[in-house]
């Protein structure tokens, strides 16, 4: 193997800086693992050196030390989220890409120097959140232009079918790219063909470009005078309705005034009341019922008890005909009182009247007539009720008075509470309305004062006008829209007129000077019929090319039609057939060597020189990975450099990765090759994360 | 850039060699549209 360790070595040659130099610094946070505070992902690990003095390099490392992932961000970096058609077949590895690209705390630092076959210094740099910038020695140079430059060859897993798929995808993006200068080139030489028409029908088409603005403008003066009747017609319309309002608005003069009115009262009461305020009011107008109900019920339960006790002095008082309101037993018994005990309701009524005014006054007052304090008066007053109540049926009969007079009054405080509630649900109600009553106010606003105007007015003199105008016919909405439409149609036929008269002018330029290709017009014409047969060609490999099966049933099914069809298509696939077998070095199958022939693109089947058949898939696992990288330089294009990276090297044998780094190393030397990283796991225990060295 | 045909001897199989050369024309990245007319026009 012969691999050393960093620093480079050195037998290199160094000349004005780093010569052959491998510098990697990447770091990021991975969404859903990382928590706020903890450290991102770094490569290399801490204690390992960023950079390696070599172009062909092995990483071994502990699995999760980031090696692969190292792989993925350089591919990254080097733009192979691009390569559609090989991602295709790699849905995990493209999703990994798209995450990492995606991700905002990815940054990394890549710088790759050769010396083969004169120096390159590549930089690619992203920092956190933005875009990744790339140098190409010392200048800046866009992705498109790096994917120009390099070609990145990152072989992942062994997928057997993954140099046929590259291959293909690469040869239709030639086939596209083909197609779009063909295009360009058609587009040309057709506007050319127009050049030429033009010149020689110069006198035809001016005449009829001519008689088309003619035309235009006599269309134009035709609207012109429909727009002048219908404007002329469309101001009587709209004084006559104008005068018909008013009239209308005049002997509707009550109904408005009291209308607007009505609307205005209800809308000023509505507009400063909110929701909330009102709810509130009803909550409290609610507990306050409730109190006023539980006070009925006390004074209810107080009725009964009197009734009750009433009852053993044999006074038979149906309380329940009370609570109905019915009196009449209550009223008899109490006329028959007050007969009987009339001189003791007399004094006990001046004896209240007097607690009631002494009341009012502060106890040190003197009460004149008497000469005695308000205190003292109260005393004696109250000794008096007492001794005047003594008759306990007079005084029960007396707390039932006061008991009724109780209830009624409670009564009547729960019918306010009531009245109130309802008062309340109303505004609630018409604040649910208010928008309509809003709206119908401003209706009623705006005709009240149009009643206003028209009331300012002389009636005499609108009477006067509404017998001038009253014959004349037609809506002035429908008037209005016939004169839009009408303009609309003025306006486009102008534009037409100005469209032909701008045609005519550049028509009679372009006349005024012979067009270039006037005297090829025949060879114009056929290279225009080879380009579209060639385009129709480029179009048929592209789609043979994705779905060849598919296309070769459409083809059989065609039959004898003109055009592109089954002959074509046999051979199109026979060529590409062995366009791609020629790509393959001879693979291992069955214990020996075979050279390829032939890929069946439709079987995906090598056909060796001994016409044999071997399906890709059966391909060794170590096998395709050979396969790929010497395919993948056989097909190499002229001034790209490869960069190859391979994950997983452990997958091949001894011979297998001995050839991969033979070919890697001899590519290099010929200048074809910008860098080689291989990465292998290592289950080594005492040895570091990882460890990097140069090979070759 | 002037670059070769990638896939040059593919096309020979598939292209009449007057195609060829309106394809090699088409490709070459160093001269102009018009440049390339020119040129078209003179292929035979």
């Amino acid at each position: 193997m012969g691999h050393r360790s960093y620093p480079r070595p050195k037998d290199r040659a160094f000349v004005g800086g780093e010569v052959r130099l491998f510098e990697f610094k990447m770091s990021y946070l991975e969404p859903g693992y990382h928590k706020p505070g903890d450290k991102p992902f770094t490569f290399p690990p801490n204690g390992v050196d960023s950079k390696i003095g070599a172009n062909l390099i092995e990483i071994e490392g502990r699995n999760g030390s980031g090696k692969t992932t190292l792989l993925n961000v350089l591919a990254l970096a080097l733009g192979y989220l691009d390569r559609e058609k090989e991602l295709d077949t790699k849905p995990a590895l493209k999703r990994k890409l798209q995450d990492l690209d995606r991700n905002e705390t990815l940054e990394y630092n890549f710088r790759i120097c050769c010396d083969e076959p004169q120096p390159v210094e590549l930089l690619i740099e992203r920092k956190k959140g933005q875009k990744q910038k790339c140098c190409l020695n010392s200048k800046s140079i866009s992705p498109e232009n790096m994917a120009r430059e390099f070609d990145v060859v990152f072989l992942t897993e062994d997928d057997p079918k993954k140099v046929v798929t590259a291959s293909l995808g690469k040869l239709s993006r030639y086939f596209r790219d083909l197609d779009n200068g063909l295009n360009s080139l058609s587009h040309t030489l057709t506007k050319y063909m127009i050049e030429i028409d033009e010149f020689l029908n110069f006198k035809k088409n001016e005449k009829a470009l001519l008689k088309e603005v003619k035309e235009h403008k006599h269309k134009i003066e035709q609207s012109n005078s429909e727009i002048a009747k219908l404007k002329d017609k469309l101001e009587k319309a709209e004084l006559r309705k104008d005068i018909q309002e008013k009239l209308e608005l005049l002997s509707n003069e009550g109904k408005i005034t009291s209308q607007y009115n009505s609307l205005k009262k209800k809308y000023e009461q509505l507009k400063g009341k909110k929701n909330t305020d009102i709810f509130h009011k009803i909550y409290k107008e609610r507990e306050k019922l409730f109190q006023a109900e539980n006070e009925l019920k006390d004074i209810s339960a107080r009725v009964i008890q009197t009734c009750d006790s009433l009852a053993h002095y044999g006074i038979i008082l149906h309380s329940d005909k009370l609570l109905r309101d019915n009196y009449s037993e209550f009223n008899r018994i109490m006329t028959k009182t007050h007969i009987e005990k009339k001189s003791e309701m007399t004094k006990i009524a001046i004896v209240d009247e007097m607690i009631e005014l002494l009341e009012h006054h502060s106890q040190n007052d003197i009460v004149p007539l008497i000469d005695k304090p308000v205190g003292e008066a109260l005393r004696e007053l109250y000794r008096i009720k007492a001794r005047l109540s003594f008759d306990r049926v007079f005084g029960l009969l007396g707390v039932l008075r006061n008991h009724l007079d109780e209830r009624k009054n409670a009564i009547t405080n729960r019918e306010r509470i009531n009245e109130r509630i309802s008062f309340l649900s109303t505004d609630v109600r018409d604040l649910k309305d208010i928008e309509n009553i809003e709206n119908a106010f401003l209706e009623a606003q705006e005709k009240y004062l149009r009643l206003q105007h028209a009331l300012q007015q002389d009636k005499l003199n609108i009477a006067s006008q509404w017998n001038q105008l009253r014959s004349i016919e037609g809506d002035p909405e429908v008037i209005r829209n016939q004169l839009q439409t009408l303009e609309v149609q003025t306006k486009t036929e102008d534009s037409m007129r100005i469209k032909c008269e701008e045609s005519l002018k550049i028509l009679r330029e372009n006349a005024s000077e012979e067009p270039e290709y006037k005297n090829k017009e025949k060879k114009l014409q056929v290279l225009i019929n080879e380009i579209t047969r060639m385009r129709e060609n480029l179009s048929n490999w592209v789609l043979i090319l994705a779905q060849p099966t598919e296309a070769r049933e459409q083809f059989t099914a065609m039959k004898e039609k003109m055009g592109f069809g089954l002959a074509d298509y046999q051979k199109f696939v026979k060529a590409v057939g062995e366009f791609l077998g020629n790509q393959f070095e001879p693979v291992s199958f069955a214990d020996k060597l075979h050279e390829v022939k032939f890929f069946d693109i439709e079987k995906d089947k090598f056909v060796t020189k001994e016409d044999r058949e071997i399906p890709i898939d059966k391909l060794s696992q170590g096998q395709s990975k050979i396969t790929t990288l010497t395919g993948s330089f056989k097909e190499m294009e002229e001034g790209r450099k490869k960069i190859v990276l391979i994950d997983e090297i452990a997958d091949l044998d001894p011979e297998n990765l001995q050839k991969v780094k033979s070919t890697l190393k001899d590519k290099f030397d010929e200048g074809k090759l910008a860098l080689a990283i291989l990465v292998r796991p290592t289950h080594d225990p005492t040895s570091g994360p990882v460890n990097i060295r140069w090979w070759g | 850039m002037r670059t070769k045909l990638y896939a040059g001897e593919l096309l020979k199989k598939l292209v009449t060699e007057k195609e060829l050369k309106i394809l090699e024309i088409v490709w070459d990245t160093e001269v102009t549209l018009d440049q390339k007319i020119e040129r078209l026009l003179g292929v035979k």
